[in-house]
């Protein structure tokens, strides 16, 4: 019985082998057309020799070599994996006509089931290496993404407020801040600006959204706000001085014609505060930024709520400034939502009423010390849970100018 | 987007029948909006008690459409949720957008009743 199998491939074998390479060529596809004959000749006998030592000797060493070889050669060439799972289909459509002819009853049965099982493995390897294939593309991938968005994280950490040791040297003010973008990138954005000798500029930007489309915008405002892009300080060639600090209100009217919702189709919500600290005075205005609190010396607390809607209203409503005395003391602290609107495990809000009477209770510590309490104060309500949003917090406090002997 | 519309009298009452008015939404409410307006419609009604949720296109949408008007006739918005009317609050649309409770009132307020 097995002899006579046996016979059978040994006797078709080249004639099969050379009319799948013919069928593969004429009609297994664009690639297999591409290929020349005599190569599709050398892989169909190889097949054919693999395929006897499995069906006759139920040897599949061959069969499992062939098909690494098979993936190599196709699949990584960028052939598709239907293309090459029929491809072998048709030998299944050579050899069993022959076999049906050629035998009978259980020889019959078994060299179909050999056959059978020889091309459900060629098939289920191929399904296989294709599916690891595309998964090592898809990591591959990932992980240029990946760099990518560090690289983009650090570009972004690179538009905050420099180290201390870097920063210009700020008389008469402590800054602080924290930045925790709830992904590796944010919509969040603040920084300071040196206006000229004595007044410095402070903003605080939230675009609405998570990840690289808000951080874009960010990265655009940020620019924007340079002193040498003319929207916070306005040259004034041949006059004394020649130049003008532009008032909150009016660099808030300017975004909002710059950046019209139409643009961006995001939220987009700005304080930009000014600081005189010959004169000990703040000015600012507020696109629709939650309110700043101002806790002065004394222990008093309140909150700076004068300004506008959101960018990109196109004027609808004014961007209205106010101005106050800044003292010895004083402090002042610009923040996101992300710093009171978030969940505890139990699915209550922090909130903002929350978020004042913590504040309310840090009087009496150094600004740096008031960001560690309020950060401290947050993660432990959040226990843990990663925040749902960017968390953003720059505190300013004003202090006593001292003179050195 | 589905954007029912109906007259009372001189009214063109527009009713969103949508959760939410944003970025896939807002262009065609702004069109819809400004044809009327520009059919002669000079007293709106715009009720959003259908809506939960306005991203920063559909407060763009709105705005554009009350500017629009403005000066010619009269936008009035009701039947405000209460997710929408805290993003109103938060934005300071409460003091753009003459609000009135129900679609009744907003008519009434438009006719000269009230």
């Amino acid at each position: 019985m097995t002899q006579t199998l046996t016979e059978i491939l040994q006797k078709h074998n080249e004639r099969i082998a050379r009319q799948w390479a013919v069928i593969l060529h004429e009609e297994g596809g664009v690639h297999y057309a591409g290929r020349p004959l005599n190569e599709l000749i050398g892989t169909t006998s190889q097949a054919g020799k693999a395929y006897f030592a499995a069906i006759v000797h139920g040897d599949f060493s061959k069969v499992d070599a062939f098909i690494e070889r098979i993936c190599k050669l196709r699949l990584e060439g960028g052939f598709s994996l239907s293309e090459v799972q029929k491809a072998f289909e048709i030998y299944r459509t050579l050899l069993v006509p022959i076999l049906v002819r050629e035998l009978t009853d259980d020889a019959l049965l078994s060299a179909l089931e050999g056959l059978n099982a020889c091309l459900s493995r060629t098939i289920f390897a191929f399904s296989d290496y294709f599916l690891n294939m595309a998964n090592a593309q898809l990591i591959e991938k990932q992980r240029k993404l990946d760099e990518d968005l560090q690289a983009a994280a650090g570009i972004q950490q690179s538009l905050l407020p420099q180290k201390l040791e870097k920063r210009p040297k700020i008389e008469a003010l402590d800054i602080a801040w924290k930045f925790k973008p709830c992904e590796t990138i944010g919509g969040d954005i603040f920084n300071v600006i040196r206006l000229d000798e004595d007044h410095l500029g402070f903003y605080m930007i939230d675009v609405s959204g998570h990840g690289v489309p808000p951080a874009l915008v960010t990265f655009s405002i940020s620019q924007t706000l340079q002193p040498h892009m003319g929207y916070t300080i306005r040259r004034r060639p041949g006059l004394s001085p020649d130049y003008d600090i532009v008032s909150p209100g009016d660099v808030l009217k300017a975004l909002d014609s710059e950046y019209p919702w139409e643009r961006f189709e995001k939220f987009l919500t700005i304080i930009y505060l000014i600081v005189d600290v010959r004169n000990g005075r703040l000015i600012y205005s507020n696109a629709a930024h939650p309110p700043p609190p101002l806790l002065r010396a004394d222990g008093s607390f309140e909150l700076l709520e004068k300004g506008g809607t959101i960018i990109g209203m196109d004027g609808i409503l004014p961007f209205e400034e106010e101005e106050k005395p800044f003292s010895p003391g004083d402090k002042i602290l610009l923040y996101t939502d992300g710093v009171f609107e978030f969940t505890d495990d139990k699915g209550e809000l922090f909130g903002e009423e929350r978020f004042h009477s913590l504040v309310r209770n840090l009087k009496g510590l150094t600004i740096e010390k008031v960001l560690d309490e309020i950060v401290l104060s947050i993660e432990n309500f959040a226990q843990g849970a990663k925040f749902q949003d960017d968390v953003s917090l720059m505190g300013i406090e004003f202090k006593e100018r001292t003179m050195f002997a | 987007m589905q954007l029912h519309n109906s007259m009372m009298a001189d009214v063109l009452i527009v009713w969103p029948l949508e959760k939410r008015i944003d970025a896939s939404t807002a262009t065609e409410f702004k069109q819809k909006m400004s044809e009327w307006i520009d059919a002669g419609n000079r007293k709106i009604v715009l009720n959003l008690s259908e809506v939960d949720f306005i991203d920063s296109s559909g407060l763009g949408a709105i705005v554009s459409s009350l500017k629009k008007i403005s000066g010619e006739g009269d936008l009035v918005i009701c039947a405000v949720r209460e997710t929408v009317m805290s993003l109103f609050r938060l934005t300071r649309m409460n003091r753009v957008f003459d609000i009135l409770p129900s679609e009744d009132e907003a008519v009434r307020k438009l006719s000269g009743q009230l």
